[in-house]
């Protein structure tokens, strides 16, 4: 008789131990859906800071929006630039990693995500680092080197 | 007691002959490929001389008449030379001459086929045709293949060694063209269908690629059924075609039907509630994934019937390989969910790309928990030790092992990440966001690794419960048979004591003094194998010592005896050679 509860008993555990991790996989999926959906947009930055700056550039070049991308960058950036990238994947996500502030620079390190539609099982996302150098002009903060994937600019021909 | 034949000795010039074929295969591969190389540059220059204005190129021409005058006798020479050895049987059925030809009727096959196929779509295009290159080529080549098959299928020599492999190899190679181009043109032609014509810029007519991929289809389509059904590569019951079943119409199948299942539903998912992206953009991978899932499913289900006709073993595989390819794109799907869920809790400068990851990770856990579910039937597992099958633990260990070792790397990027957060100036944010994609492979590989490791460990129990305890104290049997020859096979009672002590090692020896072989096979009152393996078994019911004597016939003869070590040396597997003949 014990002999056959014990059986009973090792034959449901698994069955336990199923239902624990459908109900875990359930529960991330609800909770996924329900913050993923209420999340609104990134909270802004001062704009005065660098990284305010850096954030106000980056939303312009992810919207594609180069005209107010360009308002963000030094007269140097501007003269130095050669146009827009437009490269596979496209920046989808930008993240503050860490900012050196000093008097009349500031660097601005970010972690950029570019995510494509490809892969078998859902679309894939790719990370790496860059930094933004910035310099103060006239009081305020200008970015003179961004991140490639991060270029934007309309090229201005040479006058003859 | 008739000992038997020794086995012949090899011959003194088997090494030599081997280092003979091996050079004189290998030669003639290189000069039959030479040869149609020449050949195919030759014709390609006849059929040239129509268009071509100006010739020049006087070192192509000394190129191509050096290896079709040089190549092309030497080869035939060569070939002579083999064919005449062939009519020998030994040389037919030694190991170079199948692997030459399983070799070259491989080659001349792709080659063919591609060149022939390549020359039916140049008509297809609004360029001037390109057809001299692959019409030269595809002549030369499809007479090599047809040559070689004339050599495989001789009625006087036929060979029939690596048979097997060539129809496997032709068939595969014509499965995936032929699913491949298909998919290419179903999804040009829902593409067509589901975007317009508009969206593919170009200066030919819409239906162009289209056909072009149908004639790739149809071809690839033609080789896999002549070497599948006519020349019977679903016949063959070698390990070989299960493999075969088992990896590409099974697995390669199913991922491609998956993956563009996950793909369909995540495109659809985006169109309702993600639709950030222009509508032309959005719809993009729909159509190949339409095309992705038919064609898959379509090659999965009929190599699925295709092993449900073969052996058990090869069922049972398909089974397996169907639920982890499902597994897998679950439990990453589960990844993708977690990795949306910490993106959402970090505040990003700029972008978002949220949803779009989630829908992703939804989109895979949707298709393949269901097809998980439904192959691996996790509420009708076994419960008793009879209802294991053989396989499943292989597969529980594979899982947890895999699964282990992806949770390690993620460990250590997370870890890495994580010293750097600590030691660096770097915000708390980012390093959320640098982790969350190691993180969501961590907590899927953990729901793996959890559930079956819980169902290894309640396998064994079972196994445990159902083993009586001596079966693995018994290490070693020395079985001395003294059954006359043609009553009790040695070997299969050997195997069945092995069985009935649950992996014990046998040593066999057979008795070589009156008391086994005096007596003529036809007065032996000896038993049946089974009922000696049984008698065997009942014996060494209760005996714990780790070695045992076992000395078995002539006729109802049996003992048992439990050795020992003696004087604190162990005791040696087998018994000190006296007048035994052999092990």
């Amino acid at each position: 008789m014990d002999d056959t509860a014990a059986k009973e008993r090792t034959a449901r555990r698994p069955d336990r131990i199923l239902l624990t991790l459908v109900g875990v996989v359930v529960l991330l999926v609800v909770v996924a859906l329900a913050v993923v959906f209420t999340r609104g947009e990134p909270a802004p930055l001062d704009e005065a800071s660098p990284a305010g700056v850096v954030q106000r550039y980056s939303k312009a070049v992810v919207d594609g929006d180069t005209n107010t991308a360009q308002s963000y960058l030094t007269e140097g950036a501007k003269s130095r630039c050669r146009g827009t990238y437009s490269g596979e994947p496209a920046p989808a996500r930008v993240v503050l990693i860490s900012t050196t502030e000093r008097t009349d620079s500031a660097t601005v390190r970010v972690s950029i995500v570019r995510s494509s539609q490809g892969g078998p099982f859902g679309p894939s996302e790719y990370e790496m680092e860059d930094s933004f150098s910035l310099l103060k002009v006239n009081g305020q903060w200008k970015i003179d080197q961004p991140p490639y994937p991060l270029m934007a600019c309309t090229v201005v021909p040479v006058k003859q | 007691m008739t000992a038997p034949a020794a086995s012949a000795a090899p011959a003194p010039t088997s090494g030599l002959a081997t280092l003979r074929r091996l050079i004189l295969y290998v030669l003639l591969f290189a000069l039959v490929v030479i040869s149609a190389s020449g050949l195919q540059g030759l014709l390609e220059r006849l059929f040239r001389t129509a268009s071509t204005l100006v010739s020049g190129d006087v070192a192509g021409l000394a190129l191509s008449l050096a290896f079709t005058l040089i190549g092309g006798p030497l080869a035939l020479l060569l070939w002579w030379f083999v064919w005449r050895r062939l009519d020998d049987e030994s040389e037919r059925r030694a190991p170079g001459w199948g692997l030459y030809l399983t070799g070259m009727y491989t080659v001349s096959l792709i080659i063919s086929t591609t060149s022939l196929l390549n020359l039916a779509t140049s008509f297809i295009d609004s360029h001037e045709s390109q057809w001299p290159s692959p019409l030269a080529n595809g002549i030369v080549w499809s007479a090599i293949w047809w040559w070689h098959r004339w050599m495989w299928k001789h009625p006087r020599k036929p060979s029939s060694h690596l048979e097997d492999v060539r129809a496997v190899v032709g068939s595969v190679f014509g499965l995936l063209l032929g699913a491949g181009a298909a998919i290419a043109a179903l999804g040009s032609l829902l593409d067509v269908a589901i975007r317009g014509s508009a969206a593919a810029a170009t200066f030919e007519p819409w239906w162009f690629p289209v056909l072009r991929s149908v004639v790739w289809a149809a071809g690839g389509a033609v080789v896999w059924w002549w070497h599948w059904f006519r020349e019977g590569g679903r016949r063959f019951q070698t390990g070989l075609v299960d493999v075969t079943i088992i990896a590409v119409g099974i697995f390669v199948a199913g991922i491609t039907a998956l993956g563009g299942l996950g793909v369909i539903l995540f495109v659809l998912l985006r169109l309702a509630f993600d639709r950030i992206d222009p509508l032309n953009d959005l719809l993009e991978p729909l159509a190949p994934a339409i095309a992705a899932a038919a064609i898959g499913t379509l090659v999965w289900r009929y190599h699925r019937m295709a092993s449900v006709s073969r052996s058990t073993r090869t069922r049972r595989a398909s089974l397996l390989v169907t639920s982890a390819v499902a597994l897998a794109a679950a439990a990453s799907g589960v990844g993708v969910v977690v990795n949306a869920l910490l993106a959402a809790a970090v505040s990003p400068l700029a972008g978002g790309a949220t949803r779009t990851l989630l829908l992703g990770g939804l989109s895979s856990l949707v298709v393949g928990a269901p097809v998980w579910w439904l192959a691996w039937k996790p509420r009708h597992q076994p419960r008793t030790a009879e209802d294991i099958p053989p396989g499943r633990r292989v597969y529980l260990v594979a899982f947890f092992g895999v699964s282990a070792v992806v949770a390690l790397i993620t460990l250590l990027v997370i870890g890495y990440r994580l010293f750097e957060f600590l030691l660096g100036d770097v915000t708390g944010g980012s390093l959320l966001d640098r982790v969350r994609a190691p993180l969501g492979l961590l907590v899927a590989a953990g729901l793996v690794a959890g559930y079956h490791f819980a169902l290894w460990r309640h396998d064994r129990k079972l196994l445990a419960a159902a083993a009586p305890t001596h079966k693995r104290i018994i290490e070693r049997v020395t079985l001395v048979s003294g059954y006359p020859p043609g009553s009790v096979d040695p070997e299969a009672l050997a195997r069945g004591i092995a069985d009935a002590t649950g992996g014990a090692k046998v040593t066999t020896w057979l008795r070589a003094d009156d008391g086994g072989t005096g007596l003529p096979p036809s007065a032996a009152l000896a038993p049946g194998v089974e009922e000696a393996v049984r008698q065997v078994a009942a014996a060494l019911e209760g005996v714990t010592a780790h070695q045992v004597l076992v000395v078995a016939g002539p006729e109802d003869r049996l003992e048992v005896i439990p050795l020992a070590a003696a004087g604190g040396a162990p005791v040696l597997g087998g018994p000190v050679p006296g007048r035994v003949l052999r092990p």
